[in-house]
């Protein structure tokens, strides 16, 4: 009976976990102090789980020592670093929420997340790259009336606060593990960034879960070369080592696939994680063949959907056989669906597994909201305890995620196969993934509205080899003289991270719409993919 | 009488009362005052831009329409006169017994069933002029629209990149007279 419509639960005998991220974290400490909890290679730091859970335990009481309260919203703007793990862990425990703020990030978007979330602290690196913190916070702070303080890491702010935490403060004790303890930002179709809050409950299992079809043990040290600042890195990363008592391996600040390679090989990891585009990096880089990489055993593609030859040299000669792909949205913790270790290439690499346990997932007709047969193409909808609790300060945009019944509608198109598999066949939102990074092109054509010369803008994505997708936009200019592609990227810069910044700018006289007037994107990406040349290549549609 | 020689007043919901009538050029005011009161969101999910405003040739093009080729019914709440939606067709060059659909109904008048009863006239007068089916580009989260779609028909999908094309046969209503509208 069960098997003719798309509704699946993953029915599970291994029961969700109760508890906050920090008594979950204080077992394991306890369990497993003197195992390697977190080596740091660029800072040469390297932490059992004792020393770990002493720093953690510190700075959580130098949180409260300052004045935050459970509830408050404290932000951490910072590429891979110890310190990103012990915020995480810290402000979880003094039942702060966390708001991840992305590095790549630049004034604007800052300024948003800041206000929106109210964000009594935040704590920053200096700069990195071509990235100057310190600059952006001084511009933006007086703008933020409720940012109070700011601490900056690599400097005598860090070092004052962590001192603060040395005295007798007691952390809160009246924590729950259906509070909220951090806040995302992911955009979407409505131009501004939502704040996906997340609680205790949310991620806690959603990790443990992952390490569970993982396979982690005390004995499993994983690699994650993938940010912090999304769920990649903190749930399916820090959170699904934490509750196995597993090793947190970070070797650079941020991607880079020879420091990568040297981690695995140098601490024998036995774990790797990275979207396609790292791997492919990773495989293609001089002296790949000189790296021992015969540790690994496992680990996780997600981001977009991996080619086969790629996931055949994974395997191969990544040694990585029980490598994983999980499937989700940060609104759902992330992970609904995962592939298991003993999946075949095909399954690996057609589908995105099948669904998690204690998650219920089904596929609609999006006209009539009715579940449709296996094998039929509709919108995938997922319900349990890994959906976020709602936008932060935005009813109504989470009224519009999150249906009566509690199913998140993702705006993926999906099919489910009669041994439950997944494959995401399409995307109903107007998205573009480029290197994995999910782009909203509404949010580019608001920001891009301010441009003095812009009387009206489309962006769309068109296919590259490099990144899977690259950013277009279409400008029509305010006075008829063409538009300067370069003043229209230099507008942007600085002020919206670079991997928004369109790539090509096309003036036109008019965007082409249907009769009664909507604008039709896909004879627009049809006509940049003409005008530049490139093959029409397959498109992540994930 | 203002606007249209001929009208039907309905009464979708909670004690209001509707007018609707086929839409004639000296409308262009009373759509530039739905289309303001249009929010951002509502505004993007009708045009697939946040259209800042209707230009004078998409006004003309909206207003000035021949009731068979090209036909909208506009909403007009009966006490006040205050203008609460546009539902239009054009018919499609390539099938004359198709056409695509579009709806706008002021945020304020949302989920009141103001949408139903503009469609379901519409749909009247796509009948009358020969009319069997209606295409429906929308965007694959606006579930209001899927819901309204699938009030007036038995509807199909097409995937259209983050669009979705529905095609909606267009039923008869239960129990009603598929004749002319009532005058007066």
């Amino acid at each position: 009976m069960s098997n003719r419509i798309s509704y699946i639960h993953g029915t599970s005998s291994t029961p969700l976990l109760g508890e906050t991220v920090g008594a979950n974290f204080d077992r394991a400490v306890a369990a497993y102090p003197d195992r390697d909890a977190v080596l740091v290679h660029h800072q040469r730091i390297r932490w059992t789980y004792a020393e770990f859970g002493a720093r953690v335990d510190r700075l959580a009481r130098a949180l409260v020592a300052i004045g935050l309260q459970p509830g408050d919203r404290m932000g951490i703007w910072a590429p891979n670093c110890a310190e990103w793990l012990l915020v995480q862990y810290a402000s979880a425990k003094a039942g702060v929420i966390l708001v991840n703020v992305n590095p790549a990030y630049r004034t604007s978007e800052l300024e948003y997340a800041l206000n929106q979330s109210g964000c009594r602290l935040l704590i920053s690196a200096r700069e990195f790259k071509t990235s100057d913190y310190v600059a952006m916070v001084n511009e933006v702070a007086p703008r933020c009336p409720a940012l109070e303080r700011v601490v900056y890491l690599d400097s005598g702010d860090w070092e004052e606060l962590y001192a603060r935490g040395g005295g007798a403060v007691s952390l809160p004790a009246q924590l729950q593990f259906d509070d909220p303890i951090n806040i995302q930002y992911t955009s979407g179709t409505t131009g501004f960034p939502k704040g996906a809050t997340l609680t205790h409950h949310n991620i806690l299992n959603n990790g443990f879960f992952i390490g569970e079809t993982c396979g982690y043990t005390a004995e499993d040290r994983v690699c994650i070369p993938v940010p912090f600042y999304h769920c990649f890195g903190m749930v399916l990363g820090n959170l699904a080592c934490t509750t196995h008592g597993a090793c947190i391996v970070v070797p650079a600040p941020s991607f880079d696939p020879q420091s990568t390679l040297q981690a695995v090989r140098d601490d024998r990891c036995t774990s790797l994680y990275g979207v396609p585009t790292m791997f492919i990096a990773e495989l293609d880089s001089p002296h790949f063949d000189d790296f021992d990489l015969t540790s690994l055993r496992t680990g996780i593609m997600a981001g977009s959907p991996c080619p086969v030859e790629v996931m055949r040299k994974v395997i191969e000669r990544m040694h990585m056989a029980e490598v994983t792909i999980c499937y989700g949205m940060t609104e759902t913790s992330p992970v609904s669906t995962q592939t298991s270790a003993d999946d075949d290439v095909e399954h690996r690499t057609s589908t995105v597994g099948r669904v998690h346990p204690h998650v219920e997932i089904k596929i609609i007709d999006p006209t009539s909201g009715m579940c449709v047969d296996r094998g039929v193409p509709g919108e995938l909808c997922t319900r349990g305890y890994s959906v976020m609790l709602g936008y932060w300060d935005d009813p109504d945009q989470t009224m519009e995620a999150i249906d009566r019944a509690g199913w998140m509608h993702t705006g993926d198109l999906a099919t489910m196969d009669q041994d439950g598999y997944v494959k995401i066949v399409g995307r109903s939102k107007d998205m573009i993934i480029r290197g994995g990074e999910n782009i909203y092109p509404r949010e580019i054509e608001e920001f891009l509205y301010g441009h003095p010369d812009v009387r009206d803008v489309q962006v769309v994505g068109v296919p590259d080899t490099r990144y899977g997708e690259e950013i277009a936009a279409f400008v029509i200019p305010r006075t008829g003289d063409a538009i300067d592609a370069d003043s229209v990227r230099e507008f942007c810069r600085g002020k919206i991270a670079h991997y928004k910044i369109p790539r090509y700018v096309f003036p036109v006289e008019e965007f082409p719409m249907t009769v009664t007037g909507k604008i039709q994107k896909f004879k627009l990406r049809d006509q940049a993919i003409e005008w530049l040349d490139l093959e029409q290549a397959i498109v992540p549609t994930a | 009488m203002p606007g249209g020689r001929s009208f039907r007043t309905v009464t979708p919901h909670d004690g209001a009362s509707v007018r609707l009538r086929p839409i004639v050029p000296e409308d262009k005011p009373l759509l530039v005052d739905v289309f303001e009161r249009l929010s951002e969101q509502s505004r993007y999910r009708r045009f697939f831009t946040n259209l800042r405003q209707l230009s004078p040739a998409t006004l003309s093009h909206f207003t000035e329409v021949d009731h068979s080729n090209r036909e909208a019914i506009i909403a007009i709440e009966s006490t006040s006169g205050q203008p609460l939606g546009v539902a239009r067709y054009i018919r499609s060059s390539d099938d004359p017994h198709a056409a695509e659909v579009a709806v706008a109904v002021i945020d304020d008048w949302h989920r009141r069933g103001v949408g139903p009863a503009l469609l379901a006239e519409l749909r009247t007068r796509a009948r009358q002029e020969g009319i069997g089916r209606f295409v429906a580009v929308v965007q694959a989260g606006n579930r209001d629209a899927l819901a309204l779609a699938n009030g007036i028909g038995e509807g199909s999908l097409r995937v259209a990149g983050p669009n979705l094309e529905l095609v909606i046969e267009l039923r008869d209503p239960e129990g009603l007279p598929d004749g002319p509208v009532r005058a007066g």
